[in-house]
């Protein structure tokens, strides 16, 4: 993941140069995460690919005043969303997002237990927590450790306050964390 | 020990925040506090930990066939879609793996090895013209002095403009086989590409070889560190101390501790050097980092002398005096150490040295007095 430094370098670049040196480097770095956002609003894999490579191409046409935006990586998310919405509105006559129609698929979440202190075995088990966390629950629980936004950046994607975050994410490492004391308890050589 | 269920989800909140980097350190000590009565939770968080460092991987191969699609829509919709790479090696950027990060961050290397090969080796004294005229090839040498700058073109084609103070030294067969010049002082160079004769520009502490590109040289002998900026193309520097090759990317720059000797006794600046215990071994003075802009119009102000303008962002008064010696050509004296390290930020285009200083008072309350070339300043 890029951090806020490499972010704002490239942004720069993104205005300052003519080639897609800068531009292919940010379409790389967030086409995925982007991706999967935009399949959580609109429920159709085509679709979303087509919305995230719309919010793609007008970055590009606007790039001149690229470096000006703040946090460049809410503003993705925030494009994104809104181009699900104009899609919604224009195929269903829907306008408003509300959290609860969303839902995250979190196919590409695999851990590879090798750089992991446990198990696959409870590698396994802890991803079968993950998804079965209700689906409000599941997609903050994504934004956070998945892509890395800040609460205060999915507060305002998502239109809720920083104490729905804060509960929603207690709620999945709870889940998670107890998952885990089962696996451990469970070992053998442990006491119970 | 039991806890009531508002005490466990306060735990997991805290816990999340403290997983996804959001935990005041207010939150860490209470966190802290609770894991003390929970030896298990405290252990499933080291797990969690483990697991949030632990990023999914992505599928490259499709993100790269979804991008080159988005091309072909921008093409069929009339967009231009640009060059597809500034470097005309034909290497598509997206195919392009970012070196691996520690390496482009922070370069660090033992002081005492540095200090080895240090002493004497980039003091540049124009007093000892040292053994010029015995060299076996004749050499051009263009120079200026403070207060003037100039601009050349070299036989080859490409564009020199040399800030003040500053020389550029290169062979009577300069561009037979290879482009090679060495230079003392700063400059800004727009290269006429040649891939067959390679570009070289040799400083006391690095040698800095490109294709075809444009960038800034800084290294003069009296400051703290010696830079290379890139506006455009790609450079690759090689440290006259060690045989590493660092290429840099446009927008980017790197900076060298020219004094190490100030920099293991910890007297540089206190800023910079925050954190670094003043005798340690290793410490950072290579430094990979950005171009700066200013913030009113993004104009570079590592090339801004060009456009004939002195910018400096929160620099202390005895790095601006450096500075402003080798602009306006004269020489400027502090009547204490107080008064070297006021900081200032500023732009100056026309300005004689009497408007610049006076500009300057009206953000901090300080005297000069200007006689002929010499200026001092006091309280």
């Amino acid at each position: 993941m890029l951090n806020a430094a490499e972010i704002k370098n490239l942004q720069q670049r993104l205005s300052d140069e003519d080639c897609q040196d800068a531009f292919g480097q940010l379409y790389m770095a967030f086409m995925h995460r982007l991706l999967q956002f935009a399949s959580s609003i609109i429920k159709n894999h085509e679709l979303a690919e087509e919305i995230v490579s719309d919010v793609f191409i007008r970055i590009w046409q606007n790039r001149k005043q690229a470096f000006k935006i703040e946090n460049f990586k809410l503003y993705l998310y925030v494009s994104t969303r809104n181009t699900a919405l104009n899609y919604l509105s224009r195929h269903y006559r829907k306008q408003e997002l509300s959290i609860d129609d969303m839902s995250m698929n979190l196919s590409t979440l695999s851990y590879n237990p090798e750089e992991l202190l446990i198990t696959s075995e409870a590698v396994r088990k802890i991803e079968n927590e993950i998804q079965k966390l209700p689906p409000r629950c599941k997609l903050i629980f994504k934004l956070v450790k998945e892509d890395g936004l800040k609460y205060n950046d999915i507060a305002q994607l998502l239109n809720i306050s920083v104490k729905t975050i804060d509960s929603q994410m207690a709620i999945a490492v709870k889940k998670i964390g107890n998952a885990i004391k089962f696996e451990l308890n469970k070992a053998p050589g442990r006491p119970c | 020990m039991e806890f009531n269920n508002e005490h466990t989800n306060r735990v997991w909140a805290l816990m999340a925040r403290k997983l996804s980097g959001e935990a005041t350190p207010e939150e860490l000590a209470e966190l802290q506090a609770l894991l003390g009565d929970m030896p298990e939770e405290n252990y499933s968080l080291e797990i969690m930990q483990d697991l949030w460092n632990n990023k999914p991987r992505v599928d490259r191969q499709y993100a790269e066939t979804e991008y080159k699609s988005m091309i072909q829509r921008m093409q069929s919709m009339g967009i231009d879609e640009g060059k597809f790479s500034e470097d005309e090696s034909g290497n598509s950027i997206i195919e392009l793996e970012q070196p691996p990060r520690k390496n482009r961050r922070l370069i660090f290397f033992s002081i005492l090895g540095a200090m080895i090969i240090g002493g004497g080796l980039f003091f540049y004294d124009s007093a000892v013209p040292a053994s010029k005229s015995e060299t076996p090839v004749a050499k051009n040498e263009i120079s200026t002095r403070y207060g003037s700058k100039t601009n050349l073109v070299l036989p080859d084609g490409s564009k020199v403009w040399l800030n003040a103070g500053s020389k550029i030294t290169y062979d009577k067969n300069y561009g037979s086989s290879i482009r090679e010049l060495t230079l003392v002082g700063e400059a800004y160079f727009d290269v006429v590409k040649n891939p067959s004769k390679p570009f070289i520009i040799h400083t006391s502490k690095m040698d800095i070889k490109v294709l075809g590109t444009a960038f800034d040289v800084k290294c003069y002998p009296d400051e703290k560190t010696t830079e290379t900026s890139l506006i455009r193309g790609s450079v690759e520097i090689t440290l006259k101390d060690r045989s590493q090759k660092i290429i840099l990317k446009p927008n980017e720059k790197i900076t060298i501790n020219n004094d190490d000797v100030n920099m293991q006794l910890g007297k540089n600046d206190p800023v910079k050097n925050a954190g670094t215990p003043s005798n340690a071994v290793h410490a950072p003075i290579i430094t990979l980092g950005y171009l700066t802009r200013e913030p009113v119009n993004n104009e570079i102000i590592e090339t801004s002398w060009i456009n004939n303008r002195l910018i400096f962002s929160d620099e202390r008064f005895d790095d601006i005096a450096v500075k402003m010696e080798r602009w306006f050509g004269v020489k400027i004296q502090f009547g204490s150490e107080k008064l070297k390290k006021l900081r200032f930020t500023g732009a100056f285009e026309n300005e004689t040295i009497d408007q610049a200083l006076s500009a300057m008072q009206l953000t901090t309350a300080f005297k000069f007095n200007i006689n002929k070339d010499q200026i001092t300043i006091t309280h």
